[in-house]
Order: C-alpha cells, then sequence, then structure tokens
C-alpha cells in the first residue's frame, strides 16, 4: 500500500483533537452501559412461542450495578488494568445472564426457554471494542485475560441455562455430525480449488494464451452462491443417472491420453479438453474426497450409475463443485499477483546461479510468492466455510441444516446453534491463516 | 471519453433487454417445459419473473444506497484528524465483518429487524457497508501527500480539500469499493426469501423444497444473469466516472 496519509495517531504525539480520555475505550463503556438498559433476556414458554423481554434490573441489582461501576472504571483505566477490569466485566457479564435465566426459568415447564435479546449482544460488541482499545494500549494482559474468563464461565456452566446451549443439549448427536460435514464440505472445495488453483494461477503468468483464467475465475465469483448450485443441480443430476462409473473412469482415462498428446500439437484445444475433464474429475474426486473426510462414509459402485457413487444431483456432489469454483478466485488471484510480484533481480539472480527454469520456480519465485498465495488460501478457506452454510439447501447438510430448520420453525435458538459456531470456524480459521502468514512473512525477512 | 459513453449506451440496451427477457413469461415456460418435461409446472407461478427481479432489484439498491449514504461518511470520518482515533477499530470492524457469513447475517437479523423485505434490507445494508468502508479507508489514506499539501498551501479549507482535491483522487478506488458493495448485496440477495425477503431467489427456495428443477433453474439463471450485468454495467459506470484513468 501507498504511504498513509493520515497514519493513526500514536498517544501524545502532534495532533490537533488531543483526547484526555482514549476515545475507543469510552465508546466500549458506553455501549456496555447502554446495553444494561435493554432487556438481555426474552423468556419463552416454549422454544418457537414470543415472549416476554426481560432486563437485567428486574431482580436484585447488585450484579447490574457491579457491571456499570466496572465499566466506568474500563473507561476511565488505560493497559494492563484495562485489560484486567474488562476479563471481569466479562465474568460479571456471563454470570449475570446466566443467572438471570436460571431465575426466569424457575418453576417453569421443562420446554420453557430464555432467548438471548439485544442487550446480551451489544455487551459482547462492548467488550470487542473494550479489548481493542486494551490491546492497542499495549497490554497483553486483554489477550489472556478475555480466553481465561470465558474458560472460567464454561467450567462453571454460566450458560447452560442459555437458549442456544439448551438447543445443544437437545441435538447434540446431530451437532456433532453436522459440524463434521460442514468442516469435511470446507476442507475439501480448499483442498480442490488450491490443487486446481495452483496450476492455473501459475498458467495465468505464461503469457497471452491463458490471459482468460483471471477472468473466468472472476466471472464464477459474481454468479450467487445459491444460483451457483441450483445451475448445477439439473446438470448433475441428468449426470449422475445417465453415466456409469466404469464409464467415467474410462473417459478420464483416454481423455488424459487425448490431452497429453494434443498438448504438443494444438495447446489451446488439449486445455479445453483438459478443462472438460477437470470439471469430471473434480466432481468424482470431491466426492471422494467429501467420502474419506466426512461422516457419510466412501462409497464405490463399479458397474451402476455414477448415483451409486454418491454422485447425485442434489447433496454432497454440487455443492462441492460450486464451492470449489467459487474458492478458485481468491487462490488463483493471489498465486498471480504473488508469482507477477517476485522482483526480477531475484529471478536474474537465479538465472545467474545456472538454474533451470524448474529449479527456478521452485526454489526462487514460489517461496517468495507463499505469503502471498497463503493469503489467498485464507481468503478461500473463510469464504467456504461461510458460504457451506448454503449447502444445507440442497441437501448437502453441515450446520446450515441448523439455520435452515430453524428459520422454518421461528425457532431463533436453533439458528443461532448453526450460526455461531459458523462465525467461530471463520473467524478461528482466518486469525490462523493471518498468523501463519505473519509467521511465514517473518522468516523470509519480508516484514 | 466518447468510446465509454458509447458503451454506455449498450448498457442501456442490455438492461431493457434483459427486462423485455424477464416479461416473455410464456417464453421461459416452453424453454423450461422443454428442459424439464417431467416436471408439471416448470415455470414458477405464484409470481411472474419480472415482479421477481424487479423486487430482487429493489432490495438490492435499496441496500446499496444505505450502504453509500453511511458507509462513505464513515470512511471520511475516520480518515479526518477528528475521527482518526477510531480508524483501526473500524478497521479491524470491518476484517472482522468480512468473516461473517452472509447467510448468518441474513437470519441472526431476523430477530432484529423482523420478517420480510426491510428486515432483508437492512441485513444486506450492514453486510454490503464492508467493501465500501474499507474501500473509502484505502481511498482516503492512499493519497499522494505533497498534492494535499499543496491544495492547503493554495488556502483551501478541510472541506473545500475534501471535495475538490480528495474526492476526485480517491473516486477510483470508492467506485471500486461500490461495486463490489453492489455486487455482494445483489448475491446475498437471493437468499433473501429465507426471511421473507422475496427476490428471484423465491422460485430457487421453493424449488428446492419441492425439488422442481424448472423453478430451480428459472430463478438460477436470471439472477445470474442479472449479477454479471450489474457487475459489468458498473464497470462501465467506473470508467465513465474516472475518464482519466484509461
Amino acid at each position: 500500500m501507498a504511504p498513509t496519509l493520515n497514519p493513526p495517531p500514536r498517544q501524545g504525539e502532534g495532533h490537533r483533537f488531543r483526547w484526555r480520555l482514549q476515545p475507543i475505550a469510552l465508546l466500549a463503556a458506553g455501549l456496555g452501559l447502554v446495553a444494561l438498559l435493554l432487556p438481555w433476556l426474552e423468556v419463552k414458554s416454549s422454544r418457537i412461542a414470543g415472549g416476554t423481554f426481560q432486563g437485567v434490573w428486574g431482580w436484585g441489582s447488585v450484579w447490574p450495578l457491579g457491571l456499570a461501576l466496572l465499566w466506568l472504571l474500563v473507561a476511565i483505566t488505560k493497559g494492563r488494568l484495562q485489560g484486567l477490569l474488562l476479563g471481569f466485566s466479562v465474568l460479571a457479564w456471563g454470570l449475570l445472564a446466566g443467572q438471570e435465566a436460571a431465575h426466569f426459568l424457575q418453576g417453569q415447564s421443562e420446554s420453557a426457554r430464555a432467548s438471548l435479546a439485544v442487550g446480551f449482544w451489544l455487551s459482547l460488541l462492548a467488550f470487542y471494542v473494550g479489548f481493542f482499545a486494551a490491546y492497542r494500549q499495549g497490554g497483553l494482559v486483554s489477550l489472556v485475560s478475555l480466553p481465561v474468563a470465558l474458560a472460567v464461565l464454561i467450567v462453571l456452566g454460566a450458560f447452560n441455562q442459555l437458549g442456544p446451549i439448551m438447543e445443544l443439549a437437545s441435538w447434540r448427536d446431530q451437532f456433532v455430525a453436522e459440524l463434521w460435514r460442514h468442516l469435511a464440505l470446507a476442507l475439501t472445495a480448499v483442498i480442490l480449488s488450491v490443487v486446481v488453483g495452483l496450476p492455473l494461477g501459475v498458467l495465468a503468468t505464461r503469457g497471452a494464451a491463458f490471459a482468460w483464467i483471471l477472468p473466468v475465475t472472476g466471472f464464477l465469483q459474481t454468479i450467487p452462491s445459491l444460483a451457483l448450485f441450483g445451475l448445477l443441480l439439473p446438470v448433475l443430476a441428468t449426470l449422475s443417472q445417465g453415466v456409469r462409473l466404469e464409464v467415467a473412469l474410462a473417459v478420464l482415462g483416454v481423455g488424459l491420453l487425448a490431452t497429453r498428446l494434443l498438448w504438443a500439437a494444438q495447446g489451446g484445444l488439449a486445455l479445453l479438453v483438459a478443462l472438460s475433464l477437470g470439471l469430471l474429475a473434480l466432481i468424482l474426486g470431491g466426492v471422494w474426497l467429501y467420502g474419506l473426510l466426512g461422516p457419510d462414509g466412501l462409497h464405490i459402485a463399479l458397474n451402476a450409475p455414477l448415483s451409486e457413487s454418491g454422485v447425485r444431483g442434489i447433496g454432497a456432489a454440487p455443492a462441492l463443485l460450486a464451492l470449489t469454483l467459487y474458492a478458485l478466485l481468491p487462490v488463483v488471484l493471489n498465486v498471480y499477483t504473488g508469482l507477477r510480484g517476485v522482483p526480477e533481480a531475484a529471478k536474474d539472480a537465479g538465472r545467474g546461479m545456472g538454474m533451470s527454469p524448474r529449479q527456478l520456480f521452485w526454489r526462487v519465485e514460489f517461496p517468495l510468492a507463499l505469503p502471498l498465495i497463503l493469503e489467498g488460501l485464507r481468503g478461500a478457506a473463510s469464504l467456504t466455510i461461510g458460504i457451506t452454510t448454503v449447502a444445507a439447501l440442497i441437501g448437502a447438510g453441515g450446520l446450515g441444516f441448523f439455520v435452515l430448520r430453524g428459520v422454518e420453525s421461528g425457532a431463533n435458538d436453533m439458528v443461532l446453534l448453526g450460526a455461531i459456531p459458523v462465525i467461530g470456524l471463520a473467524l478461528v480459521v482466518d486469525t490462523g491463516l493471518r498468523l501463519a502468514g505473519l509467521g511465514l512473512r517473518r522468516r523470509l525477512g519480508i516484514v | 471519453m466518447q468510446s465509454a459513453w458509447g458503451k454506455l449506451w449498450l448498457v442501456g440496451l442490455l438492461w431493457a433487454g434483459l427486462f423485455g427477457l424477464f416479461a416473455q413469461q410464456a417464453l421461459w415456460g416452453h424453454i423450461l417445459s422443454a428442459l424439464f418435461p417431467s416436471a408439471q409446472t416448470p415455470l414458477f407461478d405464484r409470481e411472474t419473473l419480472l415482479s421477481l427481479s424487479l423486487q430482487h432489484l429493489g432490495i438490492t439498491v435499496a441496500a446499496g444506497l444505505l450502504v453509500i449514504l453511511i458507509g462513505l461518511p464513515l470512511a471520511i470520518f475516520a480518515t479526518r484528524p477528528l475521527g482518526a482515533a477510531f480508524r483501526p477499530l473500524l478497521e479491524s470492524s470491518v476484517a472482522i465483518g468480512q468473516t461473517f457469513p452472509p447467510v448468518a447475517v441474513l437470519v441472526l437479523a431476523l430477530p432484529i429487524f423482523g420478517f420480510g423485505s426491510t428486515g432483508a434490507v437492512l441485513a444486506l445494508f450492514l453486510y454490503g457497508l464492508l467493501p465500501v468502508v474499507r474501500g473509502g479507508l484505502e481511498a482516503f489514506s492512499a493519497l499522494p501527500a505533497d498534492v494535499l499539501e499543496a491544495a492547503s498551501g493554495m488556502g483551501y479549507s478541510p472541506t473545500q480539500r475534501l471535495w475538490r482535491v480528495e474526492f476526485p483522487l480517491a473516486l477510483p478506488v470508492l467506485l471500486a469499493g461500490i461495486r463490489a458493495s453492489l455486487v455482494l448485496i445483489l448475491a446475498t440477495a437471493t437468499v433473501a426469501p429465507l426471511v421473507g425477503g422475496g427476490g428471484l431467489g423465491t422460485p430457487i427456495v421453493a424449488g428446492l423444497a419441492v425439488s422442481n428443477l424448472g423453478f430451480v433453474t428459472e430463478g438460477a439463471v436470471s439472477v445470474a444473469l442479472l449479477a454479471l450485468l450489474t457487475d459489468w454495467t458498473l464497470t462501465r459506470l467506473e470508467a465513465v466516472l474516472t475518464p482519466w484513468r484509461s
């Protein structure tokens, strides 16, 4: 990025509007205090019934008063102390919500639920802002106090009475299966998109004959995910009924041979053959890899239509193909930009050392492009984890199952049971790969 | 310049053509029943394709306008001295927000905004805010410092400098952010029927529920065409609005 005009001001640097207090911490405290005035829970007689909203001041005001005091302290402290105080506020927040839920559910029937309302979520936002402020003040404490506070809350079972957790209790087995499915779908799609995207990205840097690769992958991403699922459905349905597995394998084999022979004579034609074969291979490979990784097991039935081997119009096959095509853009684009960004001087040095083009690629270009390629992988992974949620609509399962069932039956807790883990997974994978990229850059000496 | 405006005529023609195509209810019926002979009613019959596509476009434009009206001022505020303290927070929120899956944003907004197209528009607005804010932050902070100093040196007030110098210079990146946001909103609006929002996703979701491939194809093809044309139109608009780049 170009040099920035307005670098973020550090504390005490020359600045026209100098804030005495940290504005971000003030914002956090303000949000937290406003949250205390709003309802935290919606107490319902059943998981789908409408309920009554409950604030935190209704029963005993010691806890909310304490939390309010903590927020005021957060607003005026800095650094480590602030991080520590925020940890305590998280504790107070979880215990308060949990106790309130237990209080209102006491004496109610088994089916009664305490769903989360706006105040609860606003507090969460306030914590995010607060920890951000504390972390930027150099308080590493804030990085420790948040997980510790959350762990204590989970050990104490503070959340057990809250709607989504009660929902989890009644869906436990299904939840594990769908989570596994979700991960297997996303992982398969990301693996395939890297397997396909790496060569495509490398090809895209090799001259005008392959200039169409970037626009085509971009075009694929413009199509809404649900539409891509929908377009693949009839195609795969026809394919799965009409083609037998051994025929498909034979086509692949012959086609591979034809591509190899054509490559020397007619590059463009060979690529066309290779691409259509690649789609078939992608479908079969995707379904089998998913069979290996996922909870449903691997089926290979020779001498039978493809549908017996798991390739159907509905279910995992269209989902995997669509997810893979979708994840291609970040991978291809970053491989391309990464390789393009390798300094000419480095390549010249490699050539001067007598490296062959192959050695030059693996020893110079690829390692130098790796940080950007990893960035592409990060984009592909967090994108795929999110879109896999939609795959439940075409019967592929995954955490979207809970989202859809919840929306259909009007049970918001069930929606949350699907949505919260998806967001959590995306954040964890995103942060993990971001850190990996940072580590890689350090090792390469780029940062 | 001339050629850019010329292409704009083509854009108008294509939009007219697309909606003309959407209006041909009978033609769609013929094609779909030829493709899916086994389906009894291959064409979604509860609403015409034209009204579905207009709904879809309506949701997209409403959410897009909200995004521009709120996202741009937010980005401008965070790049002024007054709001500079909030800029890292905004940047990090945008980065985190982008990892939120669109469906999750849509359904999480359900209890807050309620069932129906208003809820869908507001949820889509929240999601579409991210590219615009990010583009805005990038655009306003990557301007050449000497140009800005020259402007201040000429006696421009901060407001004058913003409108006469910074805004035109930032325009390309701003427009790219707006395009990304609108295409994202249009794509995500396909899932809007889940929260009662209507649009071209309606036949897809209905078709998946009753396994009617005709419905699914109808919705999928139309929304794909709409998305591609929107993306291309905005690319053309960018070229027309920033002619000095080509």
